[in-house]
């Protein structure tokens, strides 16, 4: 395959060796990718601060035929989204986001709406003041690109549209209160929150950010969503504990 | 496949244990004490058995040491109204090598990281702020590495410190971006102490 010129964003980045750093990166054309930057920790080096998580590039590889391995030549920084080491909200949450992909994404697997939706995200959090509520909404969008679109046009057992009062984990909708039953995997929801998240859904990226949920919804739906993510990604997400002590000491 | 005796795939296992280390690395190493005499291995089982055994981590400073207090925190030549925060006792070395700094440590034992799920509870920042909060300490150096998980922590660090009545730096310039504090060269390190800004 040879050399290789792909758009990236930095999904985490790990020491390789005493000079050298691995990362894996997101590319809309080739999925989740290894990369071994050489020399990256050596001192002057210009790819370095390119390979810090969330940084939007532009790289150069060299890559063998059918390989999830590469070697970077070049690294053009286009955003590093700076604002992420300021507030520790922000990081903590747009952690959780890219911990997700990194968990979900496949080697070899394009997907370039989901790396837009991505950069969407990234942008829209950096302005935003509700930035558990606008990961709320990009949660959403990343659960329907990964074909888990929750089900929330009435319940999932009788249909019915009146009385929605739990979300079912493994069933991935919405239950009334006739059919809820007792088991682990029924979340509660409230009508409020029911109603932001329907509306959430059938809004387009674009516009979704004009969504407003108050603190209460967007912490209960944010938790959910959560709940929902590690439930169909079979693992605990490790930057939750992380949001958990940052959303106690910094109200 | 073939594969190398039980023995030699758990000493090869053992070494991937360590950081940066991989399967290849593993198998040139295990091959190189294979060759070695023996005394030159066990100099080096005895090497790590002391450092398990040995070396503690000061109660005040949470630097590797052999005293408690350690060296630095019992000398009374060092100036005791300066803490300079590192990520681990590796950053100590390299500022203690350059020989620009005179005042006290504080060694946090590791970094804040969202990605990774390592937490303030993680860290030995309780143990700063305790230290902080009684003794005659007027300036606290952050020197946590310029990268992101640095930055984190030294944003963490300056939000928790700031009600307490202390001058809060950070060292930067001329660190890269990415950078680590282990790899940088004296006069780097001693211009970025220099040119640290109050947070
Ligand atoms: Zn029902
Ligand atoms: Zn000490």
């Amino acid at each position: 395959m040879g050399i290789v010129k792909t758009e990236a964003i930095i999904l985490d980045s790990a020491e390789y060796s005493e000079t050298s750093k691995l990362v894996r990166v997101f590319s809309p054309a080739r999925g989740k990718l290894s990369v071994l930057a050489k020399g990256a920790r050596r001192k002057g080096s210009r790819v370095g601060a390119g390979l810090e998580p969330f940084t939007h590039v532009n790289l150069t590889l060299y890559l063998k035929e059918a390989a999830d391995l590469g070697t970077l030549k070049e690294c053009e920084v286009i955003e590093s989204f700076a604002y992420l080491r300021e507030d520790l909200i922000k990081l903590a949450l747009a952690s959780l986001y890219i911990e997700a992909i990194r968990i979900t994404l496949a080697p070899g697997a394009r997907n370039y709406s989901l790396f837009k939706l991505t950069l969407a995200y990234l942008h829209a959090l950096r302005k935003c003041r509700d930035s558990t509520g606008m990961t709320v909404h990009f949660l959403l969008k990343l659960l329907k690109d990964l074909g888990f679109q929750p089900a929330l046009k009435g319940c999932v057992r009788c249909g019915a549209t009146e009385r929605i009062r739990y979300f079912h984990l493994r069933r991935g909708g919405v239950v009334c209160a006739a059919c809820a039953g007792e088991t682990a995997e029924l979340v509660a929801l409230n009508p409020g929150e029911y109603r932001v998240l329907k509306k959430s859904v059938e809004t387009p990226v674009k516009s979704v950010v004009r969504i407003r949920l108050s603190r209460k919804q967007s912490k209960a739906l944010l938790e959910l969503l959560i709940r929902m993510l590690e439930y169909h990604l079979e693992t605990r997400l490790r930057s939750v504990r992380f949001l958990d002590q940052m959303m106690l000491e910094i109200p | 496949m073939h594969s190398f005796s039980p023995v030699i795939e758990t000493l090869i296992s053992e070494l991937m244990k360590l950081p940066t280390i991989g399967r290849k690395s593993a198998e040139r190493l295990a091959f190189h004490l294979l060759k070695s005499n023996p005394k030159q291995a066990e100099a080096l089982a005895k090497a790590i058995l002391d450092v398990k055994h040995r070396i503690i981590f000061c109660s005040q400073c949470f630097n590797a040491t052999e005293t408690d207090p350690c060296a630095i925190c019992a000398n009374p030549e060092r100036d005791h109204t300066v803490i300079c925060v590192v990520e681990d006792p590796l950053n100590v070395l390299a500022i203690e090598k350059a020989g620009i700094y005179n005042g006290l440590y504080h060694v946090l034992q590791g970094r804040l990281s969202p990605l990774r799920g390592v937490t303030p509870e993680d860290l030995r920042i309780k143990e700063l702020i305790a230290r902080l909060s009684g003794a005659q300490i007027k300036e606290v150096i952050i020197a946590t590495n310029p990268d992101l998980d640095g930055d984190t922590t030294a944003l963490y660090l300056s939000k928790v410190l700031k009600p307490l009545s202390v001058t809060i730096s950070r060292i930067g310039l001329g660190i890269p971006m990415g950078g680590s504090l282990e790899y940088v060269d004296e006069g780097t390190l001693k211009k970025a102490l220099e040119g640290r800004k109050q947070l």
